[in-house]
Protein backbone atom coordinates (compact mmCIF):
# COMPACT_ATOMS: atom_id res chain seq x y z
CA UNK A 1 0.00 0.00 0.00
CA UNK A 2 2.22 2.59 0.40
CA UNK A 3 5.11 1.58 -2.45
CA UNK A 4 1.36 2.47 -4.31
CA UNK A 5 0.73 5.91 -2.34
CA UNK A 6 4.69 6.54 -2.79
CA UNK A 7 4.41 5.75 -6.93
CA UNK A 8 1.44 7.87 -7.10
CA UNK A 9 3.43 10.71 -5.45
CA UNK A 10 6.73 10.42 -7.53
CA UNK A 11 4.10 10.95 -10.50
CA UNK A 12 2.32 14.17 -8.84
CA UNK A 13 6.10 15.97 -8.10
CA UNK A 14 7.02 15.40 -11.24
CA UNK A 15 3.81 16.44 -12.72
CA UNK A 16 3.89 19.57 -10.83
CA UNK A 17 7.82 20.47 -11.76
CA UNK A 18 7.63 19.52 -15.82
CA UNK A 19 4.03 22.24 -15.25
CA UNK A 20 6.39 24.88 -13.15
CA UNK A 21 8.95 24.65 -15.66
CA UNK A 22 6.90 24.94 -18.16
CA UNK A 23 5.12 28.29 -16.97
CA UNK A 24 8.63 30.18 -16.44
CA UNK A 25 10.29 28.77 -19.09
CA UNK A 26 11.07 31.55 -21.74
CA UNK A 27 9.74 31.16 -25.59
CA UNK A 28 12.86 29.85 -27.75
CA UNK A 29 13.58 27.01 -29.76
CA UNK A 30 14.80 24.61 -26.78
CA UNK A 31 11.05 24.45 -25.96
CA UNK A 32 10.07 21.94 -27.72
CA UNK A 33 13.51 19.73 -26.52
CA UNK A 34 12.74 20.61 -23.35
CA UNK A 35 9.14 19.43 -23.38
CA UNK A 36 9.96 16.30 -25.15
CA UNK A 37 12.60 15.07 -21.82
CA UNK A 38 9.97 16.14 -19.63
CA UNK A 39 7.38 14.07 -20.67
CA UNK A 40 10.41 11.53 -21.39
CA UNK A 41 10.84 11.57 -17.29
CA UNK A 42 7.11 11.29 -16.47
CA UNK A 43 6.83 7.60 -18.49
CA UNK A 44 10.23 6.57 -16.86
CA UNK A 45 8.22 7.72 -13.51
CA UNK A 46 5.00 5.77 -14.40
CA UNK A 47 6.50 2.60 -15.45
CA UNK A 48 9.59 2.49 -12.73
CA UNK A 49 8.00 0.10 -10.33
CA UNK A 50 6.82 -2.61 -13.50
CA UNK A 51 10.38 -4.09 -12.91
CA UNK A 52 9.63 -4.82 -9.33
CA UNK A 53 6.78 -6.48 -9.67
CA UNK A 54 8.28 -8.78 -12.37
CA UNK A 55 11.06 -9.48 -10.06
CA UNK A 56 9.15 -10.39 -6.97
CA UNK A 57 6.90 -13.83 -8.05
CA UNK A 58 6.62 -15.46 -5.08
CA UNK A 59 4.24 -12.32 -3.73
CA UNK A 60 2.14 -14.20 -1.25
CA UNK A 61 -1.79 -13.56 -2.63
CA UNK A 62 -3.45 -16.45 -0.90
CA UNK A 63 -5.86 -14.58 1.26
CA UNK A 64 -7.22 -16.02 4.61
CA UNK A 65 -10.37 -17.28 4.41
CA UNK A 66 -12.43 -17.05 8.35
CA UNK A 67 -14.99 -20.23 7.86
CA UNK A 68 -18.06 -19.07 9.49
CA UNK A 69 -18.50 -21.29 12.42
CA UNK A 70 -22.09 -23.04 13.40
CA UNK A 71 -23.32 -22.54 16.68
CA UNK A 72 -23.16 -25.87 18.65
CA UNK A 73 -24.75 -25.02 21.74
CA UNK A 74 -28.25 -24.46 20.03
CA UNK A 75 -27.53 -27.08 17.96
CA UNK A 76 -27.50 -29.55 21.22
CA UNK A 77 -30.44 -27.50 23.14
CA UNK A 78 -32.19 -28.49 19.73
CA UNK A 79 -31.50 -32.29 19.48
CA UNK A 80 -32.31 -32.82 23.11
CA UNK A 81 -35.59 -30.77 22.92
CA UNK A 82 -36.23 -33.33 19.66
CA UNK A 83 -35.56 -35.92 21.87
CA UNK A 84 -38.22 -35.03 24.12
CA UNK A 85 -40.56 -34.20 21.38
CA UNK A 86 -40.29 -37.91 19.45
CA UNK A 87 -40.60 -39.28 23.28
CA UNK A 88 -43.88 -37.32 24.00
CA UNK A 89 -45.15 -38.32 20.58
CA UNK A 90 -44.45 -42.06 21.15
CA UNK A 91 -46.73 -42.03 24.10
CA UNK A 92 -49.36 -40.27 22.84
CA UNK A 93 -48.85 -42.34 19.51
CA UNK A 94 -49.77 -45.53 22.15
CA UNK A 95 -53.02 -44.11 24.12
CA UNK A 96 -54.16 -43.38 20.47
CA UNK A 97 -53.67 -47.31 19.84
CA UNK A 98 -55.10 -48.54 23.13
CA UNK A 99 -52.14 -48.75 25.94
CA UNK A 100 -51.63 -46.15 28.07
CA UNK A 101 -48.72 -44.73 30.36
CA UNK A 102 -46.12 -46.42 28.38
CA UNK A 103 -43.04 -43.76 28.79
CA UNK A 104 -40.38 -44.17 26.10
CA UNK A 105 -36.56 -43.38 26.56
CA UNK A 106 -34.15 -42.20 23.75
CA UNK A 107 -30.58 -42.68 24.24
CA UNK A 108 -29.08 -39.47 21.74
CA UNK A 109 -25.89 -39.87 20.36
CA UNK A 110 -23.46 -37.78 18.26
CA UNK A 111 -20.41 -38.68 15.99
CA UNK A 112 -19.40 -34.88 16.13
CA UNK A 113 -21.37 -33.81 13.47
CA UNK A 114 -24.71 -35.67 13.00
CA UNK A 115 -27.09 -36.47 15.67
CA UNK A 116 -29.18 -39.67 15.81
CA UNK A 117 -30.94 -42.20 18.16
CA UNK A 118 -29.13 -45.94 18.95
CA UNK A 119 -31.43 -47.36 21.78
CA UNK A 120 -35.01 -46.84 22.62
CA UNK A 121 -36.27 -47.89 25.70
CA UNK A 122 -39.72 -48.68 26.34
CA UNK A 123 -41.26 -48.67 30.20
CA UNK A 124 -43.96 -50.94 29.81
CA UNK A 125 -43.95 -51.46 34.34
CA UNK A 126 -47.42 -49.17 34.25
CA UNK A 127 -49.09 -50.55 31.05
CA UNK A 128 -52.74 -50.09 31.17
CA UNK A 129 -54.49 -51.71 28.42
CA UNK A 130 -57.33 -49.26 27.35
CA UNK A 131 -61.36 -50.51 26.90
CA UNK A 132 -60.82 -50.35 22.85
CA UNK A 133 -57.76 -52.38 22.58
CA UNK A 134 -58.88 -56.20 22.11
CA UNK A 135 -57.05 -58.19 25.03
CA UNK A 136 -53.62 -59.83 24.33
CA UNK A 137 -51.08 -61.02 26.03
CA UNK A 138 -47.84 -59.22 26.50
CA UNK A 139 -45.51 -60.52 23.76
CA UNK A 140 -47.93 -59.55 20.95
CA UNK A 141 -48.54 -56.48 22.57
CA UNK A 142 -44.34 -55.88 22.04
CA UNK A 143 -44.53 -56.84 18.80
CA UNK A 144 -47.61 -54.17 18.15
CA UNK A 145 -45.43 -51.50 19.83
CA UNK A 146 -42.61 -52.44 17.82
CA UNK A 147 -44.34 -52.23 14.48
CA UNK A 148 -45.69 -49.05 15.02
CA UNK A 149 -41.76 -47.56 16.54
CA UNK A 150 -40.60 -48.69 13.02
CA UNK A 151 -42.67 -46.25 11.44
CA UNK A 152 -41.43 -43.35 13.27
CA UNK A 153 -37.86 -44.37 14.05
CA UNK A 154 -36.00 -46.59 12.38
CA UNK A 155 -32.65 -48.22 13.17
CA UNK A 156 -32.82 -48.31 17.26
CA UNK A 157 -32.39 -50.93 18.98
CA UNK A 158 -35.79 -51.48 21.30
CA UNK A 159 -35.33 -52.54 24.81
CA UNK A 160 -38.57 -53.38 27.07
CA UNK A 161 -38.42 -52.58 30.70
CA UNK A 162 -41.29 -54.37 32.38
CA UNK B 1 -107.24 -46.92 27.79
CA UNK B 2 -104.04 -48.74 30.17
CA UNK B 3 -102.44 -49.74 26.90
CA UNK B 4 -102.66 -46.26 25.20
CA UNK B 5 -100.93 -44.68 28.16
CA UNK B 6 -97.95 -47.05 28.71
CA UNK B 7 -97.16 -46.62 24.84
CA UNK B 8 -97.62 -42.30 25.63
CA UNK B 9 -95.36 -43.09 28.39
CA UNK B 10 -92.83 -45.14 26.43
CA UNK B 11 -92.74 -42.69 23.73
CA UNK B 12 -92.02 -39.64 25.66
CA UNK B 13 -89.10 -41.99 27.86
CA UNK B 14 -87.75 -42.81 24.49
CA UNK B 15 -88.03 -38.83 23.79
CA UNK B 16 -86.10 -38.00 26.33
CA UNK B 17 -83.00 -40.73 25.58
CA UNK B 18 -82.38 -39.63 22.37
CA UNK B 19 -82.68 -35.60 23.05
CA UNK B 20 -80.13 -36.20 25.90
CA UNK B 21 -77.54 -37.68 23.82
CA UNK B 22 -76.33 -35.48 21.12
CA UNK B 23 -76.22 -32.25 23.34
CA UNK B 24 -73.43 -33.75 25.82
CA UNK B 25 -71.79 -35.40 22.73
CA UNK B 26 -71.55 -32.48 20.93
CA UNK B 27 -70.16 -30.63 23.98
CA UNK B 28 -67.34 -33.47 24.14
CA UNK B 29 -65.94 -32.88 20.60
CA UNK B 30 -66.00 -29.32 20.48
CA UNK B 31 -64.17 -28.13 23.80
CA UNK B 32 -61.01 -30.38 23.26
CA UNK B 33 -60.01 -28.76 19.79
CA UNK B 34 -60.47 -25.02 20.98
CA UNK B 35 -58.09 -25.42 24.12
CA UNK B 36 -55.75 -28.05 22.25
CA UNK B 37 -55.39 -24.74 19.64
CA UNK B 38 -54.96 -22.40 21.88
CA UNK B 39 -52.10 -24.82 23.51
CA UNK B 40 -50.54 -25.23 20.21
CA UNK B 41 -50.27 -21.33 19.78
CA UNK B 42 -48.59 -21.13 23.45
CA UNK B 43 -46.43 -23.78 22.85
CA UNK B 44 -45.10 -21.68 19.66
CA UNK B 45 -44.12 -18.84 21.49
CA UNK B 46 -42.31 -20.71 24.27
CA UNK B 47 -40.83 -22.78 21.91
CA UNK B 48 -39.33 -20.06 19.53
CA UNK B 49 -38.41 -18.14 23.01
CA UNK B 50 -36.29 -20.88 24.13
CA UNK B 51 -34.83 -21.39 20.54
CA UNK B 52 -33.88 -17.54 20.39
CA UNK B 53 -32.34 -17.35 23.78
CA UNK B 54 -29.75 -20.39 22.71
CA UNK B 55 -28.42 -18.28 19.34
CA UNK B 56 -25.88 -16.10 20.19
CA UNK B 57 -26.01 -12.35 18.16
CA UNK B 58 -23.06 -11.10 18.99
CA UNK B 59 -22.38 -7.45 19.05
CA UNK B 60 -25.13 -6.92 16.15
CA UNK B 61 -26.23 -4.29 18.57
CA UNK B 62 -23.07 -2.43 18.85
CA UNK B 63 -23.32 -1.77 14.62
CA UNK B 64 -27.01 -0.22 15.30
CA UNK B 65 -25.41 1.83 17.56
CA UNK B 66 -23.05 3.33 15.13
CA UNK B 67 -25.81 3.99 12.60
CA UNK B 68 -26.46 7.67 12.30
CA UNK B 69 -30.06 8.77 12.92
CA UNK B 70 -31.63 8.56 9.62
CA UNK B 71 -30.32 4.42 8.90
CA UNK B 72 -31.77 3.95 12.90
CA UNK B 73 -35.26 5.55 11.98
CA UNK B 74 -35.56 3.55 9.09
CA UNK B 75 -34.41 -0.02 10.64
CA UNK B 76 -36.74 1.34 13.55
CA UNK B 77 -36.03 2.35 17.30
CA UNK B 78 -36.13 -1.67 18.32
CA UNK B 79 -33.14 -3.63 19.21
CA UNK B 80 -32.53 -7.04 16.47
CA UNK B 81 -34.22 -9.29 19.05
CA UNK B 82 -37.42 -7.09 19.38
CA UNK B 83 -37.23 -6.62 14.96
CA UNK B 84 -37.15 -10.40 14.99
CA UNK B 85 -40.42 -10.67 17.44
CA UNK B 86 -42.04 -8.36 15.13
CA UNK B 87 -41.41 -9.91 11.97
CA UNK B 88 -42.43 -13.41 12.99
CA UNK B 89 -45.56 -11.87 14.19
CA UNK B 90 -46.53 -10.00 11.16
CA UNK B 91 -46.48 -6.47 12.47
CA UNK B 92 -43.55 -5.42 10.52
CA UNK B 93 -45.82 -4.12 7.36
CA UNK B 94 -46.81 -0.57 8.52
CA UNK B 95 -43.11 1.02 7.57
CA UNK B 96 -43.24 2.46 4.36
CA UNK B 97 -44.16 5.86 4.55
CA UNK B 98 -42.09 6.45 7.13
CA UNK B 99 -38.75 4.93 5.03
CA UNK B 100 -40.54 7.82 2.40
CA UNK B 101 -40.72 10.34 4.50
CA UNK B 102 -37.25 9.45 5.95
CA UNK B 103 -35.38 9.71 2.59
CA UNK B 104 -36.95 12.77 1.85
CA UNK B 105 -35.17 14.83 4.78
CA UNK B 106 -31.90 12.79 4.06
CA UNK B 107 -32.13 14.46 0.39
CA UNK B 108 -32.78 17.72 1.83
CA UNK B 109 -29.97 17.62 4.40
CA UNK B 110 -27.49 16.70 2.06
CA UNK B 111 -28.43 18.92 -0.41
CA UNK B 112 -28.24 22.18 1.95
CA UNK B 113 -24.74 20.59 3.01
CA UNK B 114 -23.65 20.43 0.01
CA UNK B 115 -24.69 23.98 -1.27
CA UNK B 116 -22.37 26.24 0.20
CA UNK B 117 -19.44 24.17 -1.75
CA UNK B 118 -20.79 24.39 -4.65
CA UNK B 119 -20.86 28.10 -4.62
CA UNK B 120 -17.81 28.74 -3.37
CA UNK B 121 -16.35 26.61 -5.92
CA UNK B 122 -18.43 28.18 -9.06
CA UNK B 123 -17.47 31.68 -7.31
CA UNK B 124 -13.88 31.21 -7.83
CA UNK B 125 -13.86 29.58 -11.46
CA UNK B 126 -15.97 32.38 -12.44
CA UNK B 127 -13.42 34.72 -10.93
CA UNK B 128 -10.26 32.97 -12.87
CA UNK B 129 -12.10 33.07 -15.78
CA UNK B 130 -12.51 36.90 -15.67
CA UNK B 131 -9.52 37.76 -14.29
CA UNK B 132 -7.53 35.24 -17.28
CA UNK B 133 -9.58 37.50 -19.85
CA UNK B 134 -7.69 40.41 -18.90
CA UNK B 135 -4.41 39.04 -20.38
CA UNK B 136 -2.02 41.59 -22.29
CA UNK B 137 -0.71 40.11 -25.53
CA UNK B 138 3.11 39.75 -24.02
CA UNK B 139 2.27 37.56 -21.29
CA UNK B 140 -0.65 35.86 -22.30
CA UNK B 141 0.12 32.33 -22.59
CA UNK B 142 2.23 32.35 -18.83
CA UNK B 143 -0.03 34.34 -17.55
CA UNK B 144 -3.03 32.51 -18.23
CA UNK B 145 -1.12 29.19 -16.84
CA UNK B 146 -0.64 30.82 -13.76
CA UNK B 147 -4.01 32.04 -13.07
CA UNK B 148 -5.02 28.19 -14.02
CA UNK B 149 -2.68 26.68 -11.59
CA UNK B 150 -3.97 28.97 -8.83
CA UNK B 151 -7.87 28.43 -9.34
CA UNK B 152 -7.34 24.88 -10.12
CA UNK B 153 -4.99 24.85 -6.47
CA UNK B 154 -7.85 25.98 -4.72
CA UNK B 155 -10.65 24.38 -6.72
CA UNK B 156 -8.90 20.69 -5.37
CA UNK B 157 -8.62 22.07 -1.83
CA UNK B 158 -12.08 22.49 -1.90
CA UNK B 159 -13.40 19.43 -3.15
CA UNK B 160 -10.90 16.93 -1.70
CA UNK B 161 -12.32 17.51 1.82
CA UNK B 162 -15.91 15.99 0.36
CA UNK B 163 -14.20 13.73 -1.33
CA UNK B 164 -11.88 12.03 1.58
CA UNK B 165 -15.56 12.20 3.44
CA UNK B 166 -17.25 10.06 0.85
CA UNK B 167 -14.15 8.46 0.84
CA UNK B 168 -14.16 7.42 4.58
CA UNK B 169 -18.05 7.02 4.60
CA UNK B 170 -17.77 3.92 2.02
CA UNK B 171 -14.97 1.78 3.91
CA UNK B 172 -17.21 2.53 7.23
CA UNK B 173 -19.88 1.30 5.23
CA UNK B 174 -18.59 -1.85 3.92
CA UNK B 175 -16.72 -2.78 7.14
CA UNK B 176 -20.54 -2.55 8.87
CA UNK B 177 -21.45 -4.74 6.26
CA UNK B 178 -18.53 -7.35 6.93
CA UNK B 179 -19.53 -7.17 10.94
CA UNK B 180 -23.19 -8.06 9.87
CA UNK B 181 -22.56 -10.60 7.71
CA UNK B 182 -20.10 -11.97 11.04
CA UNK B 183 -22.95 -12.12 12.53
CA UNK B 184 -25.84 -13.11 10.97
CA UNK B 185 -24.31 -15.92 8.92
CA UNK B 186 -23.43 -17.88 11.55
CA UNK B 187 -26.94 -18.11 12.78
CA UNK B 188 -28.49 -19.09 9.74
CA UNK B 189 -26.26 -21.38 8.86
CA UNK B 190 -26.62 -23.20 12.57
CA UNK B 191 -30.74 -23.03 12.26
CA UNK B 192 -30.46 -24.64 8.78
CA UNK B 193 -27.95 -27.33 10.54
CA UNK B 194 -30.25 -28.00 13.14
CA UNK B 195 -33.41 -28.14 10.73
CA UNK B 196 -31.67 -30.65 9.04
CA UNK B 197 -30.67 -28.91 5.60
CA UNK B 198 -27.33 -30.77 5.34
CA UNK B 199 -27.03 -30.65 1.86
CA UNK B 200 -27.54 -26.88 1.98
CA UNK B 201 -25.41 -25.74 4.52
CA UNK B 202 -22.66 -27.68 2.36
CA UNK B 203 -23.40 -25.80 -0.31
CA UNK B 204 -24.05 -22.51 1.55
CA UNK B 205 -21.03 -22.36 4.35
CA UNK B 206 -18.05 -22.47 2.13
CA UNK B 207 -19.86 -19.28 -0.29
CA UNK B 208 -20.48 -17.90 2.79
CA UNK B 209 -16.92 -17.46 4.59
CA UNK B 210 -15.89 -16.97 0.45
CA UNK B 211 -17.91 -13.99 0.61
CA UNK B 212 -17.49 -12.63 4.47
CA UNK B 213 -13.77 -12.61 3.75
CA UNK B 214 -12.40 -12.94 0.29
CA UNK B 215 -14.80 -10.90 -1.54
CA UNK B 216 -14.85 -7.89 0.96
CA UNK B 217 -11.28 -8.07 1.38
CA UNK B 218 -11.10 -7.86 -2.10
CA UNK B 219 -13.47 -4.85 -2.53
CA UNK B 220 -11.62 -2.87 0.39
CA UNK B 221 -7.68 -3.89 0.19
CA UNK B 222 -8.00 -3.79 -3.95
CA UNK B 223 -10.93 -1.60 -5.38
CA UNK B 224 -10.45 0.83 -2.97
CA UNK B 225 -7.23 1.40 -3.67
CA UNK B 226 -7.87 1.05 -7.77
CA UNK B 227 -10.26 4.22 -6.87
CA UNK B 228 -7.91 6.24 -5.14
CA UNK B 229 -5.12 5.71 -7.90
CA UNK B 230 -7.40 6.92 -10.38
CA UNK B 231 -8.83 9.61 -8.15
CA UNK B 232 -5.23 10.93 -8.21
CA UNK B 233 -4.44 10.29 -11.51
CA UNK B 234 -7.22 12.68 -12.19
CA UNK B 235 -5.86 15.51 -10.45
CA UNK B 236 -2.56 15.73 -11.45
CA UNK B 237 -3.54 15.03 -15.34
CA UNK B 238 -6.20 18.15 -15.37
CA UNK B 239 -3.12 20.10 -13.90
CA UNK B 240 -1.81 21.40 -17.34
CA UNK B 241 -2.88 21.16 -21.06
CA UNK B 242 0.29 20.07 -22.30
CA UNK B 243 0.82 16.58 -19.66
CA UNK B 244 -2.38 14.67 -20.03
CA UNK B 245 -2.60 11.26 -18.02
CA UNK B 246 -6.08 10.52 -19.63
CA UNK B 247 -5.25 7.26 -20.93
CA UNK B 248 -3.45 5.89 -17.66
CA UNK B 249 -7.02 6.43 -15.81
CA UNK B 250 -8.65 4.79 -18.31
CA UNK B 251 -6.47 2.07 -17.83
CA UNK B 252 -6.81 2.67 -14.43
CA UNK B 253 -10.68 2.34 -14.80
CA UNK B 254 -11.20 -0.36 -17.11
CA UNK B 255 -9.28 -2.74 -14.62
CA UNK B 256 -11.77 -1.76 -11.69
CA UNK B 257 -14.84 -2.41 -14.19
CA UNK B 258 -13.49 -6.19 -15.33
CA UNK B 259 -12.78 -7.16 -11.48
CA UNK B 260 -15.50 -5.85 -10.09
CA UNK B 261 -18.40 -7.05 -13.32
CA UNK B 262 -15.88 -10.79 -13.09
CA UNK B 263 -16.16 -11.12 -9.54
CA UNK B 264 -19.97 -9.85 -9.20
CA UNK B 265 -20.82 -12.39 -12.38
CA UNK B 266 -19.31 -15.59 -11.10
CA UNK B 267 -20.29 -14.87 -7.25
CA UNK B 268 -23.71 -14.67 -8.87
CA UNK B 269 -23.94 -17.22 -11.17
CA UNK B 270 -22.56 -19.94 -8.89
CA UNK B 271 -24.52 -19.33 -5.85
CA UNK B 272 -27.58 -18.64 -7.88
CA UNK B 273 -27.45 -22.48 -9.86
CA UNK B 274 -25.92 -24.12 -6.94
CA UNK B 275 -28.83 -22.14 -4.41
CA UNK B 276 -31.88 -22.92 -6.11
CA UNK B 277 -31.05 -26.59 -7.47
CA UNK B 278 -30.07 -27.58 -3.51
CA UNK B 279 -32.81 -25.34 -2.16
CA UNK B 280 -36.32 -28.01 -2.40
CA UNK B 281 -33.68 -31.14 -2.07
CA UNK B 282 -33.60 -30.44 1.87
CA UNK B 283 -37.07 -29.22 2.32
CA UNK B 284 -38.33 -32.14 0.54
CA UNK B 285 -36.43 -34.58 3.07
CA UNK B 286 -37.93 -32.84 5.67
CA UNK B 287 -41.30 -32.88 4.36
CA UNK B 288 -41.42 -36.64 3.58
CA UNK B 289 -40.17 -37.17 7.64
CA UNK B 290 -42.85 -35.08 8.58
CA UNK B 291 -45.27 -37.15 6.32
CA UNK B 292 -44.35 -40.51 7.55
CA UNK B 293 -45.00 -39.45 11.07
CA UNK B 294 -48.30 -38.30 10.64
CA UNK B 295 -49.97 -40.67 8.63
CA UNK B 296 -48.92 -43.09 11.02
CA UNK B 297 -51.12 -40.99 14.41
CA UNK B 298 -54.60 -41.97 13.78
CA UNK B 299 -56.17 -39.40 14.60
CA UNK B 300 -58.88 -36.27 13.51
CA UNK B 301 -57.62 -32.64 13.25
CA UNK B 302 -53.56 -32.76 12.93
CA UNK B 303 -53.07 -30.64 16.47
CA UNK B 304 -52.45 -33.95 18.75
CA UNK B 305 -48.84 -35.77 18.18
CA UNK B 306 -47.12 -32.71 16.49
CA UNK B 307 -44.14 -31.65 19.02
CA UNK B 308 -41.77 -32.66 16.82
CA UNK B 309 -42.85 -30.16 14.09
CA UNK B 310 -43.41 -27.75 16.22
CA UNK B 311 -39.75 -27.69 17.18
CA UNK B 312 -38.90 -27.64 13.29
CA UNK B 313 -41.44 -25.03 12.14
CA UNK B 314 -40.44 -22.79 15.14
CA UNK B 315 -36.76 -22.77 13.57
CA UNK B 316 -38.09 -21.84 10.11
CA UNK B 317 -39.99 -19.23 11.44
CA UNK B 318 -36.49 -17.99 13.09
CA UNK B 319 -34.46 -18.79 10.11
CA UNK B 320 -36.81 -16.90 7.70
CA UNK B 321 -37.45 -13.81 10.51
CA UNK B 322 -33.53 -13.64 10.94
CA UNK B 323 -33.01 -13.40 7.26
CA UNK B 324 -35.75 -10.67 6.75
CA UNK B 325 -34.31 -8.97 9.60
CA UNK B 326 -30.86 -8.65 8.18
CA UNK B 327 -32.08 -7.43 4.87
CA UNK B 328 -33.54 -4.98 6.86
CA UNK B 329 -30.54 -3.89 8.58
CA UNK B 330 -28.64 -3.55 5.49
CA UNK B 331 -30.93 -1.49 3.77
CA UNK B 332 -30.66 1.18 6.30
CA UNK B 333 -26.91 0.64 6.09
CA UNK B 334 -26.29 1.80 2.85
CA UNK B 335 -29.42 4.06 2.26
CA UNK B 336 -27.95 7.05 3.46
CA UNK B 337 -24.21 6.61 1.85
CA UNK B 338 -25.94 5.84 -1.59
CA UNK B 339 -28.17 9.55 -1.26
CA UNK B 340 -25.09 11.29 -0.31
CA UNK B 341 -22.57 9.66 -3.01
CA UNK B 342 -25.85 11.01 -5.34
CA UNK B 343 -25.83 14.05 -4.49
CA UNK B 344 -22.46 14.54 -4.67
CA UNK B 345 -22.13 13.54 -8.37
CA UNK B 346 -25.21 15.12 -9.23
CA UNK B 347 -23.47 18.70 -7.60
CA UNK B 348 -20.35 18.22 -9.27
CA UNK B 349 -22.10 17.62 -12.50
CA UNK B 350 -24.17 20.65 -12.07
CA UNK B 351 -20.83 22.52 -11.09
CA UNK B 352 -19.55 21.70 -14.63
CA UNK B 353 -22.25 22.52 -16.55
CA UNK B 354 -22.21 25.93 -14.60
CA UNK B 355 -18.10 26.71 -15.24
CA UNK B 356 -18.22 25.72 -18.59
CA UNK B 357 -19.88 28.55 -20.15
CA UNK B 358 -18.63 31.38 -17.89
CA UNK B 359 -15.58 29.72 -16.67
CA UNK B 360 -12.26 28.01 -17.01
CA UNK B 361 -12.94 25.32 -19.57
CA UNK B 362 -10.45 23.25 -18.15
CA UNK B 363 -11.78 23.39 -14.81
CA UNK B 364 -15.17 22.30 -15.85
CA UNK B 365 -13.66 19.25 -17.83
CA UNK B 366 -11.45 18.49 -14.52
CA UNK B 367 -14.80 18.31 -12.25
CA UNK B 368 -16.86 16.26 -14.85
CA UNK B 369 -14.16 13.61 -14.81
CA UNK B 370 -14.20 13.39 -11.04
CA UNK B 371 -17.91 12.97 -11.15
CA UNK B 372 -17.36 9.85 -13.40
CA UNK B 373 -14.79 8.21 -10.62
CA UNK B 374 -17.00 9.12 -7.70
CA UNK B 375 -19.50 6.80 -9.43
CA UNK B 376 -16.70 3.57 -8.62
CA UNK B 377 -17.60 4.37 -5.00
CA UNK B 378 -21.71 3.42 -5.60
CA UNK B 379 -20.30 0.88 -7.55
CA UNK B 380 -18.95 -0.59 -4.74
CA UNK B 381 -21.62 -0.27 -2.56
CA UNK B 382 -24.33 -1.75 -4.79
CA UNK B 383 -22.28 -4.93 -5.78
CA UNK B 384 -21.75 -5.95 -2.18
CA UNK B 385 -25.09 -5.16 -1.07
CA UNK B 386 -26.66 -7.10 -4.20
CA UNK B 387 -24.68 -10.40 -3.53
CA UNK B 388 -25.44 -10.14 0.22
CA UNK B 389 -29.07 -9.42 -0.65
CA UNK B 390 -29.11 -12.94 -2.94
CA UNK B 391 -27.05 -15.20 -0.27
CA UNK B 392 -29.91 -14.21 2.04
CA UNK B 393 -32.55 -14.45 0.50
CA UNK B 394 -31.75 -17.76 -0.90
CA UNK B 395 -31.46 -19.00 2.36
CA UNK B 396 -34.53 -17.62 3.46
CA UNK B 397 -36.16 -19.45 0.07
CA UNK B 398 -34.93 -22.82 0.96
CA UNK B 399 -35.13 -26.00 3.80
CA UNK B 400 -38.67 -24.45 4.11
CA UNK B 401 -41.05 -26.90 5.94
CA UNK B 402 -44.42 -24.92 6.32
Amino acid sequence: MSSISSWVLSIAGIVCISVIIEIIMPEGQMNKYIRGVLSFIIILVIISPLPNLLKAKDINVNPTINQIGIQQEFIDNFNIAKKDAYESDLSKLMENIGYGDVSFELNLKTDGEKYYFDKLFVDLSKLVIKENAQHKDIVEIKEEILGEVSKVIKDVEVYFEE
Amino acid sequence: MKKKSFLVYLLFFFCLIFSAFPVSNIELIQKPICSVKMDVESDFNDTINDQLKDLDFGNIEDVIKDFDSSSKNIFGETSFLEKIFEIIKGENLNNYTSIWDIIKSLLFDNILSLLPIIATIIAISILGGMVGNLRTSSNGKSMESIIHFIIYGLTVILISSIIFKMINLTSSTLGSIKKQTEVIFPVLLTLLTAMGGTTSVGVYQPVMSFFSSTIIGLFTSFIMPLFLISVALNFISNLSSSVKLDKLSGFINSLFKWVIGMAFTLFTAFVSIQGISVAAVDGLSIRTAKFTIKNTLPVVGSYISDGLFLIIASSNLIKNAVGGAGLLLLLATIISPIIQLVLFILALKLMAGIIQPLGDNKIAEFISSLAKDMSMLIVMLVCVSFMYVILTGLVICSVNVI
